[in-house]
């Protein structure tokens, strides 16, 4: 699958360089946001002094190795920028006074820049966050349990605030007229939900496959269901935040984005997209038996992580084409990077211990009640 | 004539296993009582999960009625007036103070259900077994009635779990 995604990756530059761009933007900040959820979640529950996730620590320990993947993906950019972003054309911003007005942090060099400094600051500070989380397995040091908490509360103070900037980078400034404050913390609640759901089918299918029968119980799994309860929640509510100042102010440089999301087939995306990353979780999710249930589990985060990718798609693609456009080529680049990921995914899993040793956490978490 | 059998743990888990056990030795537990709450502990004595999580959708489901009516009544019907040329029954704007009613309303109808059902009212004199458990103790009472209570069975499970300490108690003391 990843040949075939290369493969469709360079027949798509021959045909429609744009489109194809917009694919990789697309399915590198999915992987990216995947990566991040990783060290996130690590970081927050060595923060807030958790126990319950420690039999679960392992997974999203192994999500960190895809930030590099994404790192990869995104850097194939440079190549790509004049395709998709208007502001990386000199000759257009010279003659536009907003665009010339941005160009200090708008511009090609800045923008590859600081990507290099995000990913490293994420894969080199968020590295050290997951090594000494897992030097607990070589021997017995009850210090080494907070060791790690220092670090965490730094990666995701400074990590979250480079999450925001990039997410102004990358994906607003597709449309660089038009700007909205809280646009980096929409990404964030998307890249929550969608790492949720990954942490969720990864359980669910390592439950089912044996590793994890005897030490994640479904408590576990119930409270990852409330976090992607409450987040789904967050998300609709940090996208019709954003919606409704922009409609109530009725101010035509912003409204403009929302009326290319609004009318013809993009309008029907825009319902799609609220009904798989909001409506359908939150009504699955309300009860009680389903939020304690694999296989509807299973379902809502399939669903959740389909519906990122429509978010994306959502955000990325009106920004230059007048109609959606979907075929082989969105498939196949999607599916190959996702191929990618799982690959590094597994590797990076198998190369330690599925469930952390020596954690004085652990009994705590194998214990858990809800 | 009412008997209690005050059972007194120092930690938690010894209290819910010991909890399971009287249960399926066919005990009467009355209550528990512990410093914080413990997580298990609900199902080890039995207790039907708790019906509050519906009072507090009806309650939400209210709330969102009343916050969207209410704005719709009083924007669009009563005392329409035009802002920014927006249509009077503009949904949008409702939504956040929808919102807002929606959280209040289940907030508080279901502390005060809880309230109510539990009977914690001001000036209710509190009931303690051990006065311990506002400090380090976990205690679960057993009832029966005194003909037919098993004291050695039911001190044998105290032991069995490393109970801190066990005493008896007559309904009238």
């Amino acid at each position: 699958m990843m040949v075939l995604g290369v493969l469709a990756f360079f027949l798509g530059l021959y045909l429609d360089p744009t489109r194809t761009w917009s694919n990789v933007l697309l399915s590198g900040y999915f992987l990216t946001g995947i990566g991040f959820c990783g060290i996130m979640m690590v970081a927050i529950h060595y923060v807030s002094n958790a126990g319950w996730d420690v039999a679960i620590r392992r997974v999203p320990e192994a999500m960190y190795s895809v930030l590099p993947i994404g790192f990869g993906v995104m850097a194939l950019l440079y190549f790509g920028m004049h395709d998709i972003y208007e502001w990386s054309h000199a000759d257009v911003v010279a003659e536009d006074p907003i665009l010339s007005g941005k160009s200090a942090w708008l511009n090609p060099t800045g923008f590859m820049f600081r990507m290099a400094i995000y990913f490293v600051f994420w894969i080199w500070v968020g590295g050290k966050i997951i090594t000494k989380s897992q030097a607990m397995d070589l021997g017995e040091n009850p210090a080494q349990t907070s060791s790690p908490t220092g670090l965490s509360a730094f990666w995701l103070y400074i990590g979250g605030i480079m999450f925001v900037f990039s997410s102004f980078d990358w994906i607003m400034s597709l449309e660089p007229h038009w700007y909205s404050t809280i646009f980096g913390l929409y990404n964030f609640s998307g890249m929550f939900t969608s790492g949720l759901a990954f942490i969720m089918i990864v359980l669910i299918l390592l439950r089912r496959n044996g590793l994890f029968k005897e030490t994640v119980k479904i408590d576990h799994l119930y409270e990852l269901a409330r976090y992607l309860f409450g987040f789904t929640t967050f998300w609709v509510y940090i996208w019709f935040s954003q919606h409704m100042l922009i409609w109530y102010a009725n101010i035509p440089e912003e409204t403009v984005y929302y009326i290319k999301r609004h009318v013809g087939v993009f309008g029907s995306l825009t319902v799609v997209n609220i009904l798989l990353n909001w409506f359908v979780p939150f009504s699955i999710l309300l009860f009680r038996k389903t939020k304690r249930n694999e296989k509807s589990l299973l379902i809502v985060a399939s669903l959740v992580l389909v519906g990122r990718w429509v978010d994306l798609y959502m955000m990325i693609f009106p920004s230059n084409f007048e109609t959606p456009v979907f075929g082989i080529i969105e498939i196949i680049i999607f599916v190959g990077s996702l191929s990618a990921m799982v690959w590094v995914f597994i590797k990076a899993f198998n190369r330690k211990n599925p469930i952390p040793q020596n954690d004085p956490y652990l009994s705590e978490s194998l214990h858990l009640h809800t | 004539m009412k008997k209690y059998f005050v059972v007194s743990f120092d930690n938690e888990y010894d209290l819910v296993d010991a909890t399971q056990d009287f249960r399926d030795n066919g005990f009467n537990i009355l209550d528990a009582f512990t410093p914080y709450a413990v997580h298990g502990l609900d199902k080890a004595m039995g207790l039907k999960p708790s019906r509050l999580g519906k009072i507090c959708f009806g309650f939400a489901l209210i709330g969102l009625t009343i916050g969207l009516y209410g704005q719709y009544w009083i924007s669009a019907v009563n005392w329409p007036i035009n802002i920014g040329g927006k249509p009077w029954n503009s949904m949008p704007g409702f939504l956040p103070i929808a919102f807002e009613t929606t959280v209040l309303f289940a907030g508080l109808g279901t502390v005060f259900t809880l309230l109510w059902r539990t009977g914690v009212l001001p000036g209710r004199q509190p009931i303690s077994f051990a006065p311990d458990v506002t400090d380090d103790r976990f205690v679960v009472v057993l009832t029966e009635e005194l003909s037919s209570f098993k004291s050695k069975k039911a001190e044998a499970i105290s032991m069995s779990h490393h109970a801190v300490e066990w005493h008896e108690k007559l309904e009238s003391e």
